[in-house]
């Protein structure tokens, strides 16, 4: 997901003067972080797969760095970036791409009850496994789909009160993966809202929801005669639950989602879920196994001026062992299967996908490595 | 906790009155301001963020982070350990305190303090261990049979680390608020004295102690990056 050009330029300039500037003052007052997660993957696929094929089936490689730093400004405000570069052979040939994924303002109060405001380029506020994102949080090495949102623009407020949790934000950017539409989401701000519960340390449940257009507004001439781009949009219901117990770790997410379809006469419909668990065997040593069902409206502009949609439903199924090295250093590997199944079109279909992977990940405090006092 | 592990290892250095002691103190010095408190930043809060801790409950003073002890001393005919286990506390996801010094054969407990789940583990050769994952107000132990570093971490909370320094003789110090440490009850004879921190190289000097008396013997701690 790459911002509109003026976002962009507006980014990379407070970045500069960041690094530049505030960064080297930053330093000399110890309130500055820089940490980091270097991953290297190994991949064999089969070659015909829609969403785990890559470098045509042969042996794949992928190397990424994320780097995400702070600046304790005051007590109580923080501004914190990350972004990540990333070099594959996905496609049979080299490519390499780089985001900055995250960079805002973060305001913690220090009182009881806590919360926290945030606003800029920030987390997708209404997922439960978004560390997925970070390797050495997530237990396999794919990320799940439900509720996979690119990180929007926006402002946060999120907190707890005794038992309870909540977030409120505003967004630019709908819950969906991009490369399951026709063209990236334009920008549209639209709610996101999320409460929890957690009546025992190690168990919660949460609800969430947004409502908000999905389209790219440049196709608004490919729509129905008479519609906006915002007139189609995104309704989202999750309900989620995170449960752990000793070595047992429990991360589910059961959504309802609707999209207004332009080119249906009724609203498109999915139950999705996600289910994961994790079991740590000895210090070194665990497992972790995830199934999900994702749902999305498959809309393609080819047939103008008609257009069509299908319901396309993703299975996808991951087994994993992890090795611990050192604390800051692991190594996994996870075999992942997937089948696809689209309705309304008999002779179309994406071929079922296979992958065996090897990810090693290694996370560093850059003040750590370099000896320094930050 | 600098004093009371002071008195700890005064306390239990040596019982038998027919061993001829002696003591030694002094005053340590860091020669740059250390912190191990870096600056906590979470890349992803969960929906139940804590506030920091507080400088206090930080331990602002790296000092606190030193251990002071002696090596190559006599074999002891028993064993004396603490009575009550010391305790590394999970309090405002951290670990207090930072570093904690035992003798082998020492049982720590690792209370859990914190409103969320906390884990334990460590991967050091020294002593290899997970104590998984547990609520509030549940404690896990761990004992430590054999001398070492050992680093412990939170799988659940990478900024967490702790580091507890296992060694084979009760006649180590942590200094106190003034940097001053004190260890009592060795045994006659000339032993290296060796200061200790985590991010600093290892400082050694010897020591001559004296039936009743108390040498005096300051320690400076350099780190590694400091340039002349």
């Amino acid at each position: 997901m790459i911002p509109a050009k003026p976002i962009r330029i507006l980014i990379f300039s407070v970045s500069a003067w960041w690094v530049l500037t505030v960064s080297s003052v930053a330093i000399a007052q110890e309130r500055f972080l820089v940490e980091g997660i270097l991953d290297a993957e190994v991949y064999k696929t089969n070659d015909d797969s829609f969403s785990l094929s890559r470098n045509n089936g042969d042996v794949s490689y992928l190397g990424r760095l994320q780097l995400w730093s702070a600046w304790q400004m005051t007590t109580n405000l923080q501004l914190y970036a990350m972004g990540e570069i990333e070099t594959e052979d996905e496609y049979g040939y080299q490519s390499t791409e780089s985001e900055l994924t995250q960079l805002a303002l973060r305001y913690s109060s220090n009182s009881s009850p806590f919360y926290y405001i945030e606003a800029g380029k920030i987390l997708p506020p209404i997922a439960v496994a978004t560390d997925r994102r970070l390797s050495t949080q997530n237990p396999l090495i794919s990320e799940p789909n439900i509720i996979y949102a690119p990180y929007p623009l926006g402002i946060l407020v999120a907190g707890s009160v005794g038992w309870f949790d909540y977030r409120a934000a505003l967004v630019d950017l709908p819950s969906i993966l991009p490369e399951y539409l026709p063209a990236d989401p334009s920008s549209s701000y639209r709610p996101d809202l999320g409460i929890g519960v957690s009546p025992l340390t190690g168990l919660r449940f949460g609800l969430a929801y947004t409502k908000g257009p999905f389209l790219n507004k440049q196709q608004g001439e490919q729509l129905p005669e008479g519609s906006d781009w915002k007139d189609f949009d995104q309704r989202l219901w999750a309900l989620e639950v995170e449960f752990s117990r000793g070595y047992l770790e429990f991360t589910g997410e059961l959504v309802f989602s609707s999209y207004e379809d332009p080119f249906r006469y009724k609203r498109t419909e999915f139950t999705e879920y996600f289910l994961e668990l994790k079991y740590t065997w000895t210090p070194r040593f665990y497992g972790a196994v995830r199934y999900q069902k994702y749902g999305y409206p498959n809309i393609a502009y080819s047939a103008y001026p008609v257009g069509q949609a299908a319901n396309t439903i993703l299975h996808d199924f991951e087994i994993g062992l992890g090795f611990r090295f050192t604390a800051n250093t692991q190594l996994k590997v996870a075999y992942q299967q997937d089948r696809w199944s689209i309705d309304y079109v008999p002779d179309y279909y994406y071929p079922d996908g296979r992958s065996i992977a090897l990810q090693l990940s290694y996370h560093f405090d850059l003040g750590s490595l370099l000896g320094r006092d930050w | 906790m600098a004093s009371a592990l002071s008195l700890l290892a005064n306390g239990q250095a040596n019982a038998d009155p027919s061993i001829k002691t002696g003591s030694v103190h002094g005053q340590v010095t860091v020669t740059r301001k250390l912190t191990s408190q870096r600056m906590r930043f979470r890349l992803y809060p969960g929906f139940k963020p804590l506030p920091p801790p507080t400088t206090e409950e930080m331990g602002n003073d790296e000092r606190r982070n030193v251990v002071i002890y002696l090596e190559d001393t006599p074999p002891r005919a028993e064993k004396s350990l603490p009575a009550n286990p010391p305790q590394i506390i999970q309090q405002g996801e951290t670990f207090i305190p930072h570093v904690l010094p035992i003798v082998e054969g020492t049982t720590v407990d690792f209370p859990n303090k914190d409103p969320i789940f906390h884990n334990v583990f460590s991967l050091s050769g020294a002593r290899t261990f997970d104590l998984g994952r547990y609520p509030q107000g549940d404690s896990r132990a761990i004992t430590f049979e054999q001398p070492g570093i050992v680093p412990v971490f939170c799988h659940l909370h990478s900024n967490m680390s702790a580091v507890v320094l296992v060694l084979d003789n009760p006649y180590f110090a942590v200094p106190n608020a003034e940097g001053r440490y004190s260890i009592d009850g060795i045994p006659e004879g000339t032993y290296p004295l060796i200061g200790w921190h985590e991010r600093s190289e290892r400082v050694e000097q010897e020591v001559t102690i004296i039936a009743g008396k108390s040498v005096e013997l300051d320690i400076v701690i350099p780190i590694e990056d400091e340039e002349p």
